[in-house]
Formats: C-alpha cells, sequence, structure tokens
C-alpha cells in the first residue's frame, strides 16, 4: 500500500481539472468504458426530459386498458392497472439516478469522516473504530437492511438509509487505509513542521488525496446500490406502489408473470442497463485510475 | 499459529457481542413502541401494556440487553408472531433447506467460476479471455429476482422443462430426516428418483443465486492468478525450462489461492443474504422465505431470528475462512 495516488498530487484546482480532463480522454479511448458512458447518459437524459415526452400519466389508473400486451400505442405493455409500463420505467429512471446519489454521497461522507478519524489518531479510537466497522461488514448485506427497514417502516426513505447502514463501512475502510499511508508522506511531515493544526493537516492535505480511491469506489458502488435498493423494494421493504419504482414493478409483474409477462420483463431489464451501465463505467475508471489495484481494500 | 487462532477467536467473539448489542438495538430501541410491534396488529391497549411487563420493556436499556442476551445464550429467540411458535423452533426447521440451497450454489460458483478464471488467465488476451470480461460484467448487473422471475417464466411456463419451484413436487413425500439435506437423505435411503426430482428443483434457484457470483469469482481468480503469473520466482521457474503448464498448476497457482480464498467467503457471505429473495420467488422452504413472510405480517421476532442465525453463519465462514489462510499460507503470522 505505499504507493500514493499518483493522480492527485498536492496541487491546487488547476492540477485536478487537468487530472478531470485526462480521465475523460482516457476512458473516451476505451469501448466498454464508452458503452458504459452512453448508457449513463441517455438514462439521464431519459430522467431528465423523458416524462416531457409521454403522454401518459404514470399512475392514472384505466381499467378498461389493463394488461395490453406491448403494441404500437403501449410499445411496452400495460399493467394490472392499466398503467402504461413504459411511462412507468421513464418515470422511474429519476428514481434510481437519486437512489444512487443519496446513498452514495451519504456513505461516502460517513465513510470519510470515520476513516480519517480512525486512520489519522490511531491507537484506541482506531481499534474501537474498526470493531464498529467489524460488526456492520459480519451482517449480511440485505438482512441488516432487511431487519432495519422492517422496524424503521417500509418506505423508500427507510431503504435507503438501511442500504446506506450496510455500505458506509467499506467507504471507511478505504479512506482509512489511504489516510495512513498518506500521514508517513512527505509533504505531510513538511505542513506540520511549518506549524499547521492537524485539523488542518487531515482536512486540507491528507484527505484531498483520498479523492481518487473514493471516486473509484464511487463509481463502482453505484450500480451496486441500486440493485440493492430495488430488492428491498422488490420483497416489500422499499418504495411502496404506486411509486413507479423498479423493483416495485418487476414485484408487481411476479403476480402476473404468466399472464403478463411484459410487466415484470422491462422494469427489470431497465435495471439491468442502468447497473450494467455503472458496472462498465466504474470498471473504466479503476482501471485508469488505479491500475494497480492499490485501493482495492 | 496458534496465538493466532486464538487472536481471531477472541475477535469473533468481540464481533458477536456487538451484533447482539446491534440486533437489540434495532429491535428493542429504533421502534417506537416496540410492544406494540410484539402484541401484534390486532391487540388491544391493555395487551400491549401486559406484554410490556412480561417483556420488560419498561426497565431501563441497559437491563433490557442482560435480558436479550440470557434469552439469546438459552437459545431463545422469542415468540413469532404470525405462527404463535418460539422462533428457534421455526428456525430449526427451516435452516437447512436454505443450507442445502445455499451450499449447491456455493459449489457451482466455486467449480465454475475458478477454473474459468484460471483459463481466462493462462489464455490472457485471447478471444476467449474477452468473452468472459462482458458477460460477468453482466451477469453481476442482473437483479436475482428479476433472474428467477425470467426463468419461471422461460424454463417452466413455457418450455417444461424446470418445476416452478419448491424443493420437491406437490405429491412427493420428502425422504426420512438423516441430515434433512434432500440431496443427501435421498442418496443414503437410496431414492434415486426422489435424488432426480430434488436436483431439479434446484436447478433454477441455484443458478439464480449463483450466476453472479460465478461471474466475481471468475474476475478474481484470473486477477489474482495474472498477478502471481508476473512475480520473478514464476520467471525463474519458467527461465530453469518448466514446462508452461507446471509453471501454472505447481507454482503459481497455490499463492493465488490466498485472495480466491477471502472471495469465496465474501461471496458465502452474499448467498446467505440473496437467499432470501431467491427463496421468496421459488417457495423455497427455507428461512429466507420464512423471513419474508415474517416481513409481510410485521413478525418482527421471526425478521430477527433470521437476521441473527444468517449472520452467525457469515461470522462462522469468516472464521473458517480465517483458519483456512494458515493452511494454504504457513508464512501467516500475526
Amino acid at each position: 500500500m505505499g504507493d500514493k495516488p499518483s493522480e492527485a498530487a498536492p496541487t491546487g484546482g488547476r492540477g485536478r481539472r487537468s487530472a478531470a480532463r485526462r480521465l475523460v480522454r482516457l476512458l473516451l479511448r476505451r469501448p466498454l468504458a464508452l458503452t458504459g458512458l452512453v448508457i449513463i447518459l441517455g438514462l439521464l437524459l431519459v430522467a431528465l426530459v423523458g416524462p416531457q415526452l409521454t403522454r401518459y400519466d404514470p399512475n392514472l389508473v384505466t381499467p378498461r386498458e389493463r394488461f395490453i400486451a406491448p403494441c404500437r400505442e403501449h410499445p411496452l405493455g400495460t399493467d394490472h392497472l392499466g398503467r402504461d409500463v413504459m411511462t412507468r420505467i421513464v418515470y422511474g429512471t429519476r428514481i434510481s439516478f437519486l437512489v444512487a446519489v443519496v446513498i452514495i454521497s451519504l456513505t461516502a461522507a460517513v465513510g470519510t469522516v470515520i476513516g480519517a478519524v480512525a486512520g489519522y489518531f490511531g491507537g484506541y479510537i482506531d481499534e474501537v473504530l474498526m470493531r464498529i466497522t467489524d460488526v456492520f461488514m459480519s451482517f449480511p448485506w440485505l438482512v441488516l437492511a432487511m431487519a432495519a427497514s422492517t422496524v424503521m417502516g417500509p418506505s423508500l426513505m427507510t431503504a435507503m438509509l438501511a442500504v446506506s447502514l450496510v455500505w458506509w463501512p467499506g467507504d471507511a475502510r478505504l479512506i482509512r487505509s489511504m489516510v495512513m499511508s498518506a500521514k508517513t508522506e512527505d509533504y505531510v511531515e513538511a505542513a506540520a513542521a511549518i506549524g499547521a493544526s492537524r485539523f488542518k493537516i487531515l482536512f486540507r492535505h491528507i484527505l484531498p488525496n483520498c479523492f481518487s480511491p473514493l471516486l473509484v469506489r464511487m463509481s463502482m458502488d453505484a450500480g451496486r446500490v441500486i440493485l440493492a435498493t430495488a430488492s428491498l423494494s422488490f420483497i416489500g421493504l422499499g418504495a411502496q406502489p404506486p411509486t413507479p419504482e423498479w423493483g416495485v414493478m418487476v414485484a408487481d409483474g411476479r403476480v402476473n408473470l404468466f399472464d403478463a409477462w411484459w410487466m415484470a420483463t422491462f422494469p427489470g431489464l431497465a435495471i439491468v442497463l442502468i447497473v450494467v451501465g455503472f458496472n462498465l463505467l466504474g470498471d473504466a475508471i479503476r482501471d485508469v485510475l488505479d491500475p494497480k489495484g492499490v485501493y482495492r481494500v | 499459529m496458534y496465538a493466532y487462532i486464538v487472536r481471531r477467536l477472541a475477535l469473533t467473539i468481540v464481533v458477536l457481542l456487538g451484533i447482539t448489542i446491534m440486533t437489540f438495538a434495532i429491535s428493542n430501541l429504533i421502534p417506537a413502541d416496540p410492544a406494540r410491534y410484539a402484541a401484534g396488529l390486532e391487540a388491544g391497549p391493555e395487551q400491549v401494556e401486559k406484554l410490556r411487563r412480561e417483556l420488560g420493556l419498561d426497565r431501563p436499556p441497559l437491563v433490557q440487553y442482560f435480558n436479550y442476551m440470557k434469552n439469546l445464550l438459552r437459545g431463545n429467540l422469542g415468540i413469532s408472531v404470525a405462527s404463535r411458535r418460539p422462533v428457534a423452533v421455526d428456525v430449526a426447521e427451516y435452516f437447512p433447506a436454505t443450507l442445502e440451497l445455499v451450499l449447491v450454489a456455493f459449489v457451482l460458483t466455486v467449480i465454475i467460476g475458478v477454473p474459468s478464471g484460471v483459463m481466462a488467465a493462462v489464455r490472457k488476451d485471447s478471444l476467449g479471455d474477452a468473452l468472459t470480461r462482458v458477460p460477468s460484467l453482466v451477469a453481476v448487473g442482473l437483479p436475482i429476482f428479476w433472474l428467477g422471475l425470467m426463468g419461471q417464466f422461460l424454463l417452466y411456463w413455457k418450455y417444461h422443462l424446470l418445476p416452478v419451484g419448491g424443493r420437491l413436487g406437490t405429491f412427493t413425500a420428502s425422504p426420512p430426516a438423516i441430515t434433512r439435506l434432500y440431496l443427501i437423505d435421498s442418496l443414503l435411503s437410496g431414492q434415486w428418483g426422489k435424488f432426480v426430482e430434488t436436483l431439479k428443483h434446484l436447478i433454477l434457484p441455484a443458478t439464480c443465486l449463483a450466476l453472479g457470483r460465478i461471474a466475481v469469482m471468475t474476475r478474481l481468480t484470473r486477477a489474482s492468478l495474472l498477478e502471481v503469473l508476473q512475480q520473478d520466482y514464476v520467471r525463474t521457474a519458467r527461465a530453469k525450462g518448466l514446462s508452461n503448464r507446471r509453471v501454472t498448476y505447481k507454482h503459481a497457482l497455490k499463492p493465488a489461492f490466498i485472495p480466491i480464498l477471502t472471495e469465496m467467503g465474501m461471496q458465502f457471505g452474499w448467498m446467505l443474504a440473496g437467499t432470501v429473495i431467491v427463496e421468496s420467488i421459488f417457495a423455497w422452504p427455507g428461512v429466507g422465505r420464512y423471513a419474508f413472510t415474517a416481513i409481510m405480517y410485521h413478525d418482527l421476532p421471526a425478521v430477527m431470528g433470521v437476521t441473527l442465525v444468517l449472520t452467525l453463519f457469515k461470522v462462522l465462514s469468516n472464521l473458517a475462512v480465517d483458519v483456512l489462510y494458515v493452511w494454504v499460507d504457513p508464512r501467516i503470522k500475526y
């Protein structure tokens, strides 16, 4: 773990911007990365303007139009309440991005604070904090989330909290190990020598250098947290009907699987698309920023 | 080596204590009114009050925690709201089904994932190597709940190849309960037909549970073997004139096995969670489906019972992995 992150030398904003440009350039050269980028940007576009393009209401119940198989008016069919499946998928895109952004930023924030404190101060503080992450990591992921959202009452909000509860220890461990190896670098000693406070050293000098490993982890995790939240919704512990959330839609489709296969199939494909998009992108970002696999904890 | 194992055991005990504090907090401190929960949805206010006193929920949290621990150590996981039976009895009844499913999926993951990873590493940059990469990126992204439904639709409804769910057909009696793992019991009692039937029922759920994991295992095996193959001593072995085959399988595979072992432990832990979803789709009578039903009834003791048992199992499998390290890599000292 001796290598320090090569990209993020302790420079100001200018250095980072050119690093970002280099990252984009390297990504564009890889076909898989490009595929991922196109998928995610495409879905983002759908999330932003899609609802304006469809003429159906995602939640309007029209009993006369139940279970219509995919046709010209309803390219992906209608569900058991006569709602247009494609419209609901389009609205669901927003929820998926929301889920990814909320969970990833929440876990990164909590993980960074706890990991930084543990790594920087060491000793007893480190020992206690790491045993706490051990405990959280000992639960099978869905099981802890399941227990927590059963108690908190099922909703999309509690599902996101529950998944965050399972996810932060990974971020904490990553930041801890990066901080521990950065602590011994020359520039940290130099900062200490000119009299910078410990607080300032940690937040101004060390943490900015943990940014690229964190970015790698965040991009790898975006797809996984969407998958985890959709799984909770599927078993009834996340978003509740009639929310057009993809996991809920697959659960609705499950009941009518043999009569209306399209109800479960298409929302599921949407999940596959966004998760694979994020995975391709995350994989490529890792290849570019971390070719040696140093950031893996 | 013994010092390492002792230290590892001590750590396990600390973690187990932490887990009970968490489950205690989830079931007793987070709900606004745990007695209300425990009494079930139909209970009146007097019943709730009575239960609150019976369960000691009117006492300070620390006292409650000690009572909670006392009950746990006696194997008392509370009474299920839905089945009105002790949760421990329910869980013991359903656990073998879960164990059988998870073990079969785990074996599939290892016997498919590891060899294909080795193959991809040996033939690095070949067409086959490239072909493992894209499908594994997709396979990791497949939601198991969706995969299960698609499997049911195609292989049961459309082509009638496999049963829709359950451990055995509706009219088949279970084999004599020896280990309560049907594959083993049916073999031990010589009921070949039941063995095949069990196997048929296992194919879909186990594949659902294993598919993404096989992909992860393949990628990881490939990466760790490639890393070892770049080491100096491997080059030395090649320079001595040993065959490629001998170098790969005799010199490189064992050191590459350490991260693979870690990953095996993690995948096993992952399956203990994934089984909840798979069991609920395939009407598999294990603890996962029990938990799924319990969620619908707001049956908190049952959910927490399953949480504890599955977590305990994961902790034990992690422990097993750490002990196995010593055997794979005698250099490990802590």
